[in-house]
């Protein structure tokens, strides 16, 4: 298209017609001409705003870090006091610390339960999206998964409501045929279900390229070299899945730890989880300070346990592939 | 083995179906709470949530946010994607994992940083804040979904462009661009639809005045759970299908999960 467009430049008796896209883009370029050679390969100027944009929370994280560090005196000016460890030692040794290390252990336990098991339960959809042979088949169970994914958490929370609660679906369900239904609002057991559905779809999301590695010909070839099929699961399919895996379960795990919705929702406020604690601190009881002391423990922790679940996941690796 | 993993499949979508499903089938309820089975339906629950009040003005303010966090992701995400995948800058690794904090970050923390900012700055219980926030938080997910879309453009066919003649621009145009353009696409309606429903940095940041859809539809579960409140959640339901519907015409769905 530039070389027709060149060429009717060149004749005179052919008069281009004006053509409002091409005088822009002929524009653009005559911009990009002026701009000097030595500032063209400066490629680092293109992560710029990308960088600015991400600064804003960089800086918001380092404020919350240093009012950590602070006492919070409620009728000066926020974070006037000297340099002190006060918020953390309260968030530890304090009257409540005993409080906040079950919060804290609930948040762990259903964190790495939620990890496995949605990964379990995502590896399985993401098995039917990948190994379908039908074209609608596929693309039906990745509208189910990604409709769920897309709607947001309070719609899903709102939807297990639904279900679980006492005017719901099961409970009237069990009514129908003369049972109980035994409440499941306000429970560990509503909260899972209701984590469960947030973290599979993601789980799956995130295991679809590992399972598309797995090439069906090398549980094929395992096969006819005589392996039983939980031999090739264990030697073929499980290795090259591993890092899918892993990632799933690092995603899953670290979404999980931040989770307020649903166990504020699911859980009925009975089963708060770090995150609603942190809130309740920094709004409830309006002290920012300590909420920023509970947060950078979170945040460190979290970051962390990536740290050595990746560290982990790698050694154990290279160990299979020295094995 | 192949069998039962699909089955366990087929039930864990069925399972996840079913809320989105009820929500839908009582948003149509007639009744004055919500309860299973309604005893009557009736379209009112979308005439109260479509109507004016608040939560129209909720609705608004979200799309409104939205669209302010999904720009700015986008001029700031598509040219940081291309130093960081296809030019690949020095430091690329290092930048791109601080790129993405917002994602590494808990969303309580991300929230009270961008809330202590929004107070330091006088801004608290403005709307900006809060596009800013969301497109920092949701930021991650459109530069992974660039970084696959670059990776599978084929550099070659820039080549071809320079050869015959394209200057940087309108080899960019021409041939670079429509050949991310499908990743952009997936990109883009992904983190409209992530900063829509985003809720634990906008519940932070929400003041009255600047509460979006998310955060309305929570406060009124805290309360007794009426019809009105699954319309509006019906609403995203109806947002979700578009969105999909969307991706596939662009054939940008494929792209965004089977990266390879």
């Amino acid at each position: 298209m530039a070389e027709t467009r060149r060429e009717a430049r060149g004749s005179e008796r052919q008069k281009p017609r004006f053509h409002a896209g091409w005088a822009i883009v002929d524009g653009l370029s005559a911009l990009d001409r002026r701009v000097p050679e030595r500032i063209r390969g400066w490629k680092w100027l293109l992560t710029v705003p990308a960088l600015l944009l991400v600064s804003t929370l960089a800086i918001g994280l380092i404020d919350l870090a240093i009012r950590s560090f602070t006492v919070h005196d409620p009728f000066g000016d926020a974070g006037s006091s000297g340099f002190t460890f006060e918020n953390f030692e309260r968030l530890f040794f304090g009257p409540t610390a005993d409080y906040y290390l079950g919060v804290f252990i609930r948040t762990l336990g259903m964190s790495l339960l939620t990890a496995f098991t949605a990964t379990f339960f995502g590896g399985c959809v993401a098995y039917l999206i990948v190994r379908s042979r039908r074209a609608w088949v596929r693309g039906l169970c990745i509208l189910l998964a990604l409709v769920p994914f897309l709607m947001g958490e309070i719609v899903r929370a709102f939807g297990w409501l639904l279900i679980l609660g006492s005017d719901g679906l099961f409970a009237w369900a069990a009514g129908v045929v003369g049972l109980s239904f035994p409440q499941l609002i306000g429970s560990l057991v509503g909260v899972w279900i209701g984590l469960m559905q947030v973290m599979a779809p993601i789980a799956a999301f995130v295991m679809i390229p590992a399972i598309r590695r797995v090439h069906t010909d090398m549980e094929y070839a395992a096969s006819t070299l005589g392996a039983s099929p939980a031999r090739i699961w264990w030697h073929v399919s499980l290795p090259l899945l591993k890092p899918g895996l892993l990632s799933s379960a690092v995603v899953v795990f670290t979404l999980t730890m931040a989770q307020f919705a649903i166990p504020d929702v699911l859980g009925a406020g009975t089963t708060p989880f770090v995150a609603n604690v942190i809130e309740n601190m920094f709004f409830v009881r309006g002290n920012p300070n300590q909420a920023g002391a509970a947060a950078m423990v979170m945040l460190v922790f979290v970051i962390a346990a990536i740290a050595m679940l990746l560290t982990f996941g790698a050694d154990r690796k290279r160990g299979a592939r020295n094995g | 083995m192949g069998k039962t993993v699909k089955g366990i499949g087929v039930f864990v979508l069925a399972a996840s179906a079913l809320p989105t499903l009820l929500v839908l089938f009582l948003s149509f309820s007639g009744d004055a709470g919500l309860r299973f089975p309604p005893t009557s339906f009736s379209l009112d629950p979308y005439g109260v949530v479509l109507g004016p009040g608040i939560y129209r003005d909720a609705l608004v303010r979200s799309l409104l946010v939205g669209l302010m966090a999904t720009a700015l992701s986008v001029a700031c995400g598509v040219p940081a994607a291309l130093a960081l995948y296809k030019h690949r800058v020095r430091l690329a690794p290092l930048i791109s994992a601080y790129l993405s904090l917002g994602f590494a970050t808990p969303l309580v923390v991300s929230g009270f940083a961008f809330l202590l900012l929004a107070y330091q700055l006088g801004q608290f219980g403005e709307l900006w804040p809060t596009a800013v926030a969301l497109a920092v938080v949701n930021f991650p997910f459109l530069l992974f979904t660039l970084a696959s879309a670059v990776n599978i453009a084929d550099p070659v066919l820039e080549e071809a462009a320079d050869t015959l003649g394209a200057d940087r621009v309108k080899t960019f145009l021409f041939v670079s661009f429509p050949l991310i353009l499908p990743g952009v696409i997936a990109g883009t309606l992904l983190v409209f639809v992530l900063s829509i429903t985003e809720f634990m940095v906008s519940l932070i940041l929400a003041t009255t005045a600047n509460a979006t859809l998310p955060v309305v539809i929570f406060g009124g579960l805290r309360g007794a759970l009426a019809p009105h409140l699954a319309a509006a959640a019906g609403v995203y339901v109806l947002i979700a299908l578009v969105v999909i519907f969307a991706m596939s015409r662009v054939r940008s769905i494929e792209r965004f999960l089977f990266q390879n």
